[in-house]
């Protein structure tokens, strides 16, 4: 390669960089939160701990969206004081450690679920494996979501995960994953273990094993008279 | 005009210039000064692409009317051609689109094209309510997006365009009580004491 090539190729990198690292740190460095914009709704106190709070877990490379949407939604919910800051607290802890467990290049939304999974006691290395096998980040957080609720309602992990995965696999949609641990729900006031409920309902994704037909299999909500929110169409 | 055939031998190197006669050697000598001032002089070529250039302007005037002029621009089109650009220029075109790269792919959350967006019909029952309103993670959780009950019915409806993705949202009551939707799919504990509604919404074309 001659001169002018390599010339062009390093003011280029020179220029890449210079003009990329505000973008970069776009994120990093604007204060999670905006002061100006709590002042009338909570006190001194409140606002100078959550900043605190904020600041620090932007540091640990929390995404500051994240802990300003939460901030803002407690305030519209009218909790002020230690209630808000204990409960920013303890959702920045958990943003922190989903932070750790899956590395700097997580999406906010995939760090936010995962947050929730492991607050249903779904174990570190599900939730890294799943996420490592869902690259789409709308799946990762969708599927870790159900996993979460599965174990809510009482499902082992194992089986959780494989029955979401396995609807993933068949590209079942977020809507219907999302209604499984309803569905489950429904089946263990009837009576069911956990286990049964989600092997009746999404049958045994375990290799070979066919899915058995349910009645309660998630399913598209037509034919329901009651008012439901629906998706219609694109905007 | 012709030329001697021992000035040509000479001038194509076959004889010396001794073998001239008398008579021809100040011709020789004229033609040796010339070549030597042409070689001097004529240090470059024709343009790149000349030739080229020439067949087709010659082409397309043997051919005449819109077709040539057709060709020609399919040809002017067409043609390879070297593209002469200053280094700086080369590397702020690169670094332009790499920032455009990166720009879409750090976009935050609840930034996607309006393309994406899908229309959700969110409805809820309350025949108590003066107003209802709705909030999420859509808009910042501040519950400005009012429902509407226009045949007094009691059932409360608004269509708002969402991102595809998973949302949380609840409905507030009358300005101040937060509701949960009674017919969500799911929900999660917001953290506060209370449980958001959540919503996945599918890209249109997944659906």
């Amino acid at each position: 390669m001659n001169r002018f090539n390599w010339r062009a190729i390093i003011l280029g990198a020179a220029l890449l960089v210079g003009g990329s690292t505000p973008v970069l740190a776009q994120n990093q460095d604007r204060p999670a939160l905006d002061a100006g914009q709590l002042q009338d709704r909570l006190d001194q106190e409140t606002i100078a701990r959550l900043m605190q709070i904020a600041r620090r877990a932007q540091q640990s490379g929390v995404p500051p969206q994240l802990i300003r949407q939460k901030v803002m939604e407690g305030v519209s919910k009218g909790v002020r004081g230690g209630r808000l800051v204990r409960a920013i607290e303890d959702y920045a802890r958990r943003l922190g450690q989903a932070r750790n467990l899956l590395g700097a290049g997580a999406r906010p939304e995939v760090l936010d679920a995962a947050a929730q999974a492991a607050e249903h006691n779904v174990p570190s290395s599900r939730i890294r494996s799943f996420v490592a096998a869902n690259r789409d980040p709308r799946r990762a957080v969708v599927g870790l979501r159900t996993i979460g609720e599965l174990r809510d309602a009482g499902v082992p992990t194992d089986p959780a995960v494989r029955a979401v995965q396995a609807a993933i696999d068949r590209g079942v949609s977020g809507e219907r994953l999302l209604s499984l641990s309803a569905a489950v729900r429904r089946r263990v006031r009837q009576g069911e273990s956990p286990g049964e409920a989600l092997r009746a309902i999404a049958g045994d994704s375990r290799p070979g094993v066919r899915q058995a037909p349910s009645r309660d299999r998630p399913r598209d909500r037509s034919g329901s008279d009651r008012p439901r929110t629906t998706p219609r169409d694109r905007g | 005009m012709t030329m001697d055939p021992r000035l040509q031998a000479w001038l194509d190197g076959d004889i010396d210039f001794e073998a001239l006669p008398e008579t021809l050697r100040g011709e020789a000598e004229a033609w040796s000064e010339l070549l030597e001032d042409v070689r001097t002089h004529a240090v470059a070529g024709a343009p790149l692409g000349a030739t080229a250039r020439v067949m087709e302007a010659v082409q397309a005037d043997a051919a005449g009317g819109a077709g040539a002029r057709l060709a020609a621009w399919t040809t002017w089109l067409v043609r390879p051609r070297a593209v002469r650009i200053s280094p700086l220029a080369a590397a702020a075109a690169i670094a332009l689109v790499a920032w455009s790269v990166t720009q879409f792919a750090l976009s935050p959350i609840g930034t996607g094209s309006l393309d994406d967006r899908v229309y959700v019909q969110f409805l809820i029952s309350a025949p108590e309510a003066r107003t209802v309103a709705l909030a999420g993670d859509f808009n910042e959780w501040d519950p400005t997006i009012q429902l509407d009950d226009p045949d007094g019915d009691g059932l409360w409806s608004a269509r708002v365009a969402l991102e595809p993705g998973v949302h949380e949202y609840m409905f507030v009551i009358d300005g101040s009580e937060w509701r949960p939707d009674p017919n969500a799919l799911s929900y999660t504990n917001d953290g506060f004491g209370q449980q958001n509604s959540v919503l996945a919404v599918t890209p249109v074309d997944e659906t």
